[in-house]
Formats: C-alpha cells, structure tokens, sequence
C-alpha cells in the first residue's frame, strides 16, 4: 500500500458567506479540520447544509469570507488570494461532468493534454493504458451518453486520476446510482485508494457510505454549516462488504446516527428536502 | 511467432490484396471507359459528402411519408382529396382555387423549364447569403454574449429592444438604406435569420452546466480552452436549433422581399402568376418555395449530425 507523501488539507476557521440578492447567508461557519495526506475522509450532513460549498472552497471555485485553507503548507484558499483551480485538486462531480462532445478516452486525456504535462500522442498512450488497468476497455470510443452511469462515474474518476492530483475531491459522486450499481463502485473506489494512496475527501449524505469507506467521518450541521462530530473510523482496510455487518461498524453507525438524524429533522423542519438518513 | 498472431498477419495479407485488386479493377473499369467524368467526380473533393447528404436526404424523407406504412400518408390523401372535392365543386371560399389537377399539369409544364431553375437559384443564393453573414456574425455574437457579461450588458438592451419589430417591417426601410434590390433583399434575409440565431447561440451557452466548465478549469483548462472545448460545443445543439428558426425565418423574408421588391425568385414568380391570373402556378409556387424550405433544413440537419456525433438525431 503506497502511501503519497503530499496531499495534507488544513482548514482554518473557514467561513463563507453568500450575498446572491443582497441578503447575507452564512453557509459555512467556523469548520476547522485536517486531512492527512493519504487519508479518507467523509463529510455527512443533510441537503443544503454547505457541504458541497466546502469542497468548491477547497476545489478553488469559491473564495472563504473568513479564514483560510492550505495543502502541503500552501494556502490555496483564503479572502485575499485568486481562485485557483487546478489539477492538483480535481473534482467529481455530483451529476458527472463528463464532456458529452468528448469521447471516453479524449474525456481522461483531457487533463494531461490541457496542461501540456505530455505530447498529444503519449496522453492518448498512457489514456488507453489507464482505462485498460481500471477494467473499461473497449469503450474508449464511446461517447460518455452511450455507455452505463456506473461506467460513466467509473471513467470520471480515472480523468481525475490521471492528473496525479494531491487530493481528489468527490461531490456525492454516486448520487444517481441505483444501489447495486452503488455498492460495486464502493468497492471499486476502496481498491482504488488502496492502491493509489490519494488524499480523498468525499461527501455524501449517506451515513453508510461514509463510514464504509472513510478514515474519518466529519458530521456537519445543518445550514449553517458547522462541524458536529468527528468519527475516527478504525475499521481495517482493506475493506468489502462484510464489513457492512460486522459489530464495529454497527456501533460506529450508531454513534453517528443521532447527530445526523437530529441534524436532518432540523433541516426538514426549515422546509429543506429531506436526504440524510 | 505464435500461430494467432500469423494468422492474424496473414489476413491481413489477404486483405490488403484483396484493396489492391479492388483497386487495379477500378484502374481498368477506367481505363475501359476511358471517360473524364470519373476523374472529375473525385477530384471535386465533395463528392463522397453530396451522396451521403443524399441518402440523410431520402432517409429524412422516408422518415416522414413512409409508403410502406399507410397510416403515415393517409392525412395527406385526405388532404389532397377534400381539396379536389371543395374546388371542384366550388365551395367558398374556394371557388376560384385551381384544382390539384390543374396544378399538376402546369408542374409538368412550369418545373422543367430554364425560368423555374433561375427562380429557384434566385431564391436560393440570396438565402445562402444572408443566412451566412447572419451565421457569420450572428453565432460568435451570441457567444460573446454568453461568455462576457459586460459585453451581453453592453449589447444585450439595443438588441433585445430592436427584436420586437417585426422583420417583414424593415422592408420599406430596406430599400431605401440599399440602392439595388439585390442587396435589399439579402440584408431582409440576414435580418430574419439574424435574430434568431444570436438568441439560442446566447440560451445555449447560458444553459451549459456550470459542472462542466468548474470541471475543465479544475483539469487545468485555459479560459481560452474553455471557450473553444466546453462552451462551443456545449451551445452547438442551441446553435442548430436557431439555425433551424432562422432558416423558416428567411425563407419567410425572401418569398416576402421579393414579392415587394420584385426582380425573380420564387417569392417574385407567385406574385406575378397573382398579377397574370395564372392561378394554379400560385399554388405550385407555394409548393417550390416548401420543398426549397424543406431543402435547406435538410441541410442543415444533415450539418448538424456532422458536427455533433455524439447526439444522434435519428
């Protein structure tokens, strides 16, 4: 199991305020964590509580009203620098954002040939390679609409990965996926992390998910988002589904399962869609 | 050598013999017919590009009268059939619209003749004009909109405030801004397609999903990049749908512009059988100016598959 070396995100009292229409939200208060490089965490909490503004803080899409976020000692975000999305923090995103005017392997070429990291000819080489070790051969001329969802989420995770980002950032990634579906490409991305070693930080509203694959699960409150609990998950890896049922998941499911219900009630009765468990 | 692999090598031997046999015979059909017109075909790069159009052209219009099922053109037989009933019995109001026999037979007459291809090629060419100058400036326009909100917000209220008018009112106007009637008649087109165009490029660039442009910019795309890779492509659908509109929209502009300004077309040419009381070529009129019409979506669906393979409109 490598284990990468960078990839460490320290959060600092992180804020943000939204001013669409002249009314200040405050979508995220105060979170402060760390993410060690080559750690897994998960950040749960019901629909609309800030958890996706979080990760586009981190991702370089939005700027913090306050404090300020770092990887690897460089701060990457804060109220007085640029935005600055890059390939060393790539996103998948919650809907897929596969390129649909793209084929699959000029969809995980993209990254390489539009940093000009190699030569056309050797992206398109090293493109085909990856898709043949992550199993997806054969389709490397389809267009991302023609191929099955799983697929599609499995093809969006290697683009990300073939740019050796420092962390990969997961945006409810398997939302849309039927539960079968969901649970091959929970194994499949916990192979991944065993091999690859890649900083991860994946959000989801799913309790489960999260501590099934995470190293540590962060609960957050409802709107405005505040940290709630922290969960150290020592379930070892590498993980399957029978670690599903074993009693130390369960209990580490039960610790959770009151905050993120208290927090979902609190977020159903502001008249928010209902997601968390 | 392992076996699979000199099998593999040996058809493709027999492959690439078999090509230059196919293309020795082709040599020899040539040289036996010894005729220009095979080279000329070939050398006029868009020949293979015309055949195809062809056959999108046939499959589009199988598509929609398809013979072998009769429910699909029974609605017209009746159509054509209360027609016949209501002209020849003379039921107002048509009681001096020309049968569809009568329209029939001045087709035979009027379709093979020198004037109806000039009136058509009129027609068309002032349509292929306007319609790539509104194309030309019309598509980046509706980019730049999308793309730039200061300059959507510097161009966006002149233009917005100008589409309202009605195009077939720029008419009067039209002639007197361009001293020939050509010129006249083209501006007319270019503004009926014009308008259109700008709009859905705009719409479709603004429908692009953000995900798609946050996730180019966070592969390590350029904002140059992007405009080129996510946001072209992303608006081409809207793009051809505005060209659609505003295909009807010249079409509507030309038969219009040259029903005032005059001077052939097909536009021309119905209002003239108006004036000489050849009443059934009004109505072949109509029926050129449709299936031009007709022709010219084709085209441009059939571009459209062209440059987006990955949506299949068929």
């Amino acid at each position: 199991m490598a284990k990468a070396k960078d990839g460490n995100v320290v959060a600092r009292h992180v804020s943000l305020v939204y001013d669409p229409l002249g009314v200040n939200v405050l979508a995220v208060a105060d979170c402060s964590f760390e993410i060690e490089a080559g750690a897994f965490l998960a950040i749960v909490g019901p629909s609309g509580c800030g958890k996706t503004t979080l990760l586009n803080m981190i991702a370089g899409f939005d700027t913090p009203t306050e404090g300020e976020i770092s990887v690897d000692g460089v701060t990457i975000a804060s109220p007085s620098t640029h935005l600055t999305p890059g390939p060393d923090r790539v996103v998948v995103f919650q809907h897929g954002a596969l390129f649909p005017w793209r084929t699959v392997l000029e969809n995980v070429c993209w990254g390489p040939i539009m940093q000009g990291t190699m030569p056309r000819k050797e992206a398109i080489e090293k493109g085909r390679e990856i898709l043949k070790i992550a199993g997806l051969e054969g389709c490397e001329d389809e267009y991302p609409m023609n191929i099955s969802s799983g697929m599609q989420r499995r093809v969006e995770i290697v683009r990300a990965l073939v740019n050796e980002p420092k962390i990969l950032l997961l945006d409810e990634p398997f939302r849309a996926l039927d539960a079968m579906t969901k649970s091959v490409m929970h194994q499949y991305l916990l192979d991944l992390f065993d091999v690859t070693g890649k900083t991860i930080l994946f959000i989801t509203h799913d309790l489960d998910e999260a501590i099934f694959l995470a190293d540590k699960v962060f609960v957050m409150t409802t709107r405005p988002g505040r940290l709630k609990q922290m969960i150290d998950v020592d379930l070892p890896r590498p993980r399957d589904m029978k670690t599903k049922v074993t009693d130390r998941f369960i209990e580490l499911r039960n610790q959770a399962l009151g905050a993120v219900h208290e927090e979902a009630q609190k977020a159903f009765e502001r008249g928010e869609r209902e997601m968390a468990k | 050598m392992d076996p699979k692999e000199s099998e593999g090598a040996e058809v493709a031997l027999e492959t690439a013999l078999k090509v230059e046999e196919g293309k020795e015979a082709h040599q020899a059909d040539r040289a036996r017919t010894g005729s220009q017109e095979v080279d000329w075909a070939s050398r006029i790069g868009g020949y293979t590009e015309y055949s195809e159009f062809q056959k999108f052209l046939r499959r589009s219009v199988q598509s929609m009268f398809n013979f072998s099922n009769v429910r699909k053109i029974l609605s017209l037989v009746v159509i054509v059939f209360l027609w016949h009933l209501a002209t020849t019995y003379k039921i107002p109001p048509f009681t001096r619209v020309p049968t569809p026999i009568e329209v029939w037979r001045d087709a035979i007459a009027f379709v093979p003749t020198m004037h109806c291809l000039k009136c058509v090629i009129f027609s068309m060419g002032r349509i292929y004009l306007g319609f790539m100058v509104a194309c030309i400036i019309g598509i980046p326009l509706g980019l730049f909109m999308g793309w730039n909100r200061t300059f959507k917000y510097f161009t966006f209220p002149t233009f917005e405030s100008l589409r309202p008018i009605p195009v077939i009112s720029w008419i009067p106007l039209s002639v007197i801004m361009f001293p020939l009637t050509e010129h006249s008649i083209v501006f007319l087109v270019f503004l009926g397609a014009f308008y259109p165009i700008v709009l859905n490029t705009l719409l479709g660039v603004e429908s692009i999903r953000a995900d798609y442009i946050q996730g180019a910019l966070s592969l390590g795309s350029k904002p140059r990049h992007v405009f080129f890779d996510i946001i072209l492509p992303g608006a081409l659908p809207s793009i051809f749908t505005g060209m659609t509109v505003g295909m009807g929209l010249a079409w509507v502009m030309v038969v219009a512009a040259e029903m005032v300004a005059g001077g052939y077309g097909l536009g021309y040419m119905t209002w003239e059988s108006y004036i000489l009381i050849a009443y059934p070529r009004i109505i072949l009129g109509m029926f050129i100016i449709g299936a031009c019409g007709y022709l010219s979506s084709t085209v441009i669906r059939f571009l459209s598959t062209k440059a987006m393979p990955w949506r299949s409109l068929f």
